[in-house]
């Protein structure tokens, strides 16, 4: 989170010195610039406070120098406004989203919580994953990090996750950009 | 002549030394004088009740914040102070920091900060949380995350002697207070999510030798199982019961962790405890009772093996582990004075049993929500479980739904407390429920070992009654198993409590509140916000004549994530529960101890 508000700041220093200075300065902020969007990818941000805004300024410059899978299409399909016979709403998703919802309700919510919302432990995970492009997200989830509010377990070696980092980057796809709602989503049955 | 010396101090050591049941004999008188709080449940029974009585219903009104303590440390701080004499002694969440305080004028005397490998955290599976140290023959013992258990020099902080009691890399870790009898140290392990053989250990107070270790599952030599003495409900267990109601060699990671609270009876000579839930949560891969998952144990202290021996929930489905507290008290049942074990379990039955023989004299609901089961055989000691809410009988793959308690059960380790004066039992729960649905997962030694999904919301929304608190404070009449009374909670109630013979009843909310009821009636007579959350345990003493309370806040531990669960959730998925907030909406992370105490 520091490193994002660092960023942001920088940035806003660059312009000022933009409109006053000359091509050299120019150079040497885009050059910062460009460092910066290398600490904001490798940052670990805290829960509570990173915002969408400064997290879609991050996912923007890094689009610039990476294929950016946000705006490709996206890697799941949700479609919601279904009802059970209890009455409660639910969504269906595709077999992968669902998949990567149970294993995250079966590993990774003892720390990041119920529908990713994050706890007193680890990242609210909706608005962290717009920082993260798929290959990135493999990396931090294989190989794990020590961050800000605490530690990222590696899980390259637990089977029953690495297989599945394709699934959970779906479903966390699909809650951060708020097609899909909290809850347990049902897989689409096949025929439709 | 310098040999003749040394000689004699050998010798003179060496009859000292045995003698290191002064510990324990110290430790009692300093447990039988209510101005310390000696141990972390304050005695042996597990009360927590304190004969100290100046602060009172009548007075408790006027209660003031005397002092406070920043730990440093942010995560879950649960437990509570030490106090023996003019020193308190305060523990941390990981890294487990201690402070040895001055109480004459809250400076510190020593600080100790152990040096642990971050990579013990994520082994940790609901916040990096401990439950407090044990003081006896001039030592402070620390049970650390990284599973050592340590014992300090009580005056300088200086390390003693340090044990290892389990392998991080293989998911064992430690939370749990350590508890000092006669000459020995106890300890359990953590890790029921990671596969861990669960075991009670008994350290030497003077050196840390391993004294013994009884492990929860396992063959009888493991277990410290006597197969023709150690009983079941009266009967005994016959051989290799810790086998051989588990499949093939899947009790080796089957769990039955420790990582709860230990009493014991002086007059018996027996330790009770209760252990976690069988490795996985998958029921479906592992038929069978899981023996001696799940279960109240009574074992001698001297030796470990197992005199009698209760399991609560046979083949558990739901992760209702049963570490929680085991009170001590001998109260009339039926007109009879019996010598009884009460214990609330994560299940949500508030169960009696005769401490003596093992035999159990009641289980009733402390929840009214609680549907798992209609009721237990009183013969058999089953839980009759219904159909619909057996996550093994739905399947693998398919969601059970709406099953109350929920995982983190209809109470958690937040320890209760019992007054001898008006017989009754207060006890913190949840209010929570669950869906839950077992999937198949591979074991990995260190990993997560998991396998099942789950969603918590308020019991209000299965019980269709329109309430919405995830937490209730009760007293409960332990002879008749029947709530007296129930005051709703916002949130869990996650602290422990204290009962005191000012007939006053403190307990803290995941708000931050320290709130005092009257112990008779439950009317709230005094509140505090504290800096954050409370899931620490309060605790009582007195300084130059003068009575304390003091509470640890710092948000965290389960709580901390169980309570973001469900809140956050959009209305639709609560049914008509818009007044729902986060928690972090209330309060923040950071440890404090707050200390009370009335105006001079």
């Amino acid at each position: 989170m520091g490193t994002l508000i660092n960023y942001r700041a920088r940035k806003h220093a660059c312009a000022l010195m933009i409109l006053i200075a000359t091509a050299f300065l120019q150079f040497a902020c885009a050059a910062e610039n460009e460092q910066e969007q290398l600490l904001a990818q490798t940052a670990i941000s805290g829960s509570e406070s990173t915002t969408n805004e400064k997290a879609a300024v991050v996912a923007e410059a890094v689009g610039q120098n990476k294929e950016s899978t946000s705006t490709a299409s996206a890697p799941y399909s949700v479609e919601c406004g279904h009802v059970n016979d209890r009455g409660q709403p639910f969504c269906y998703v595709d077999a992968d989203t669902y998949v990567g919802w149970r294993t995250f309700h079966g590993f990774c919510h003892v720390c990041h919580a119920q529908d990713a919302v994050g706890s007193t432990f680890a990242p609210n995970l909706l608005d962290r994953i717009l920082d993260f492009d798929f290959d990135m997200f493999v990396d931090r989830t294989a190989n794990g990090f020590t961050g800000q509010v605490g530690v990222m377990p590696p899980w390259k070696d637990n089977p029953n996750v690495r297989k599945r980092y394709k699934e959970l980057y779906a479903y966390l796809k699909a809650r951060s950009s708020g097609d899909l709602p909290p809850g347990r989503p049902k897989k689409k049955p096949k025929s439709n | 002549m310098t040999k003749r010396l040394i000689v004699m101090i050998g010798v003179a050591l060496a009859i000292i030394v045995p003698g290191t049941s002064t510990g324990n004999t110290e430790l009692m008188k300093l447990m039988d004088n209510p101005d310390n709080w000696a141990t972390a449940q304050g005695n042996y029974a597990g009360t927590r009740y304190s004969k100290l009585n100046q602060i009172t219903n009548k007075n408790v009104g006027d209660l003031q914040v005397a002092w406070t303590f920043s730990t440093g440390v942010l995560r879950g701080h649960e437990g509570g102070p030490l106090v023996i004499g003019d020193t308190l002694y305060i523990h941390t969440p990981f890294p487990n920091k201690v402070f040895a305080i001055d109480l004459n004028d809250q400076t510190i005397i020593w600080r100790y900060e152990p040096k642990q490998n971050p990579d013990t955290i994520p082994v940790m599976c609901c916040d990096t949380v401990n439950r407090g140290l044990a003081y006896a023959d001039g030592k402070i013992f620390l049970q650390q995350a990284d599973t050592h258990l340590v014992a300090l020099n009580a005056k300088t902080g200086k390390m003693i002697w340090r044990v290892k009691n389990g392998d991080p890399k293989k998911g064992g870790t430690n939370t749990n207070a350590p508890l000092v009898i006669k000459d020995k140290v106890l300890t359990g392990i953590s890790g029921g999510e990671f596969g861990v053989q669960g075991f009670l250990a008994a350290y030497n107070v003077s050196d840390g030798k391993l004294a013994w270790k009884a492990y929860s599952v396992g063959p009888d030599d493991q277990t410290l199982i006597d197969p023709r003495k150690t009983t079941h409900l009266g009967k005994p267990v016959g051989k290799n019961s810790g086998t051989n109601t588990w499949q093939g060699d899947q009790w080796k990671i089957g769990g039955g962790t420790t990582w709860g609270w230990y009493s014991y009876d002086p007059d018996l000579n027996l330790v009770y405890y209760g252990t976690g839930n069988p490795s996985t949560w998958n029921p479906v891969v592992r038929p069978g009772d899981n023996r001696w998952s799940m279960t109240i144990m009574a074992r001698d202290l001297d030796t470990g093996m197992a005199k009698w021996l209760y399991q609560m929930t046979p083949h558990d489905e739901w992760d209702y582990d049963g570490v929680n507290e085991m009170i001590l008290v001998d109260i009339k049942i039926k007109g009879k004075d019996r010598k009884v074990l009460v214990h609330f379990d994560r299940n949500g039955f508030g169960y009696t049993l005769d401490r003596v023989t093992g035999e159990l004299l009641v289980a009733e609901k402390f929840d009214p929500a609680v549907n798992w089961a209609t009721h237990v055989d009183m013969k058999t000691g089953r839980p009759k479980v219904v159909a619909k809410y057996s996550t093994h009988l739905t399947g693998e793959d398919t969601n059970t739904e709406n099953v109350c308690p929920a995982a983190l059960g209809s109470k958690d380790q937040q320890p209760a407390a019992f007054s001898p004066r008006t017989g009754l039992f207060y006890v913190p729960t949840n209010h929570v429920c669950m869906d839950y649905e077992p999937f198949e997962v591979e074991y990995v030694a260190g990993q997560p070992y998991v396998g099942a999904t789950l969603s918590m919301f308020p019991a209000g929304r299965v019980t269709g009654d329109g309430t919405t608190n995830l937490g209730n404070f009760i007293a409960w009449d332990a002879a008749k198993g029947k709530i007296v009374w129930s005051l709703p909670e916002r949130f869990s109630v996650w602290s422990g409590v204290l009962a005191t013979a000012g007939d006053v009843v403190f307990y803290g909310t995941l708000e931050g509140y320290l709130k005092a009821v009257d112990a008779k009636t439950g009317k709230e007579l005094y509140k505090f916000k504290t800096p954050s959350g409370i899931i620490g345990n309060v605790n009582t003493w007195t300084h130059k004549g003068k009575q304390y309370i003091g509470v640890l806040s710092g948000i965290g531990g389960w709580a901390g994530i169980g309570m973001a669960a469900g809140l956050t959730k959009d209305t639709d998925g609560l049914g008509a529960v818009g007044a729902y907030k986060a928690l972090d909406k209330y309060t923040q992370l950071g440890g404090v101890l707050t200390v009370f105490a009335l105006p001079d």
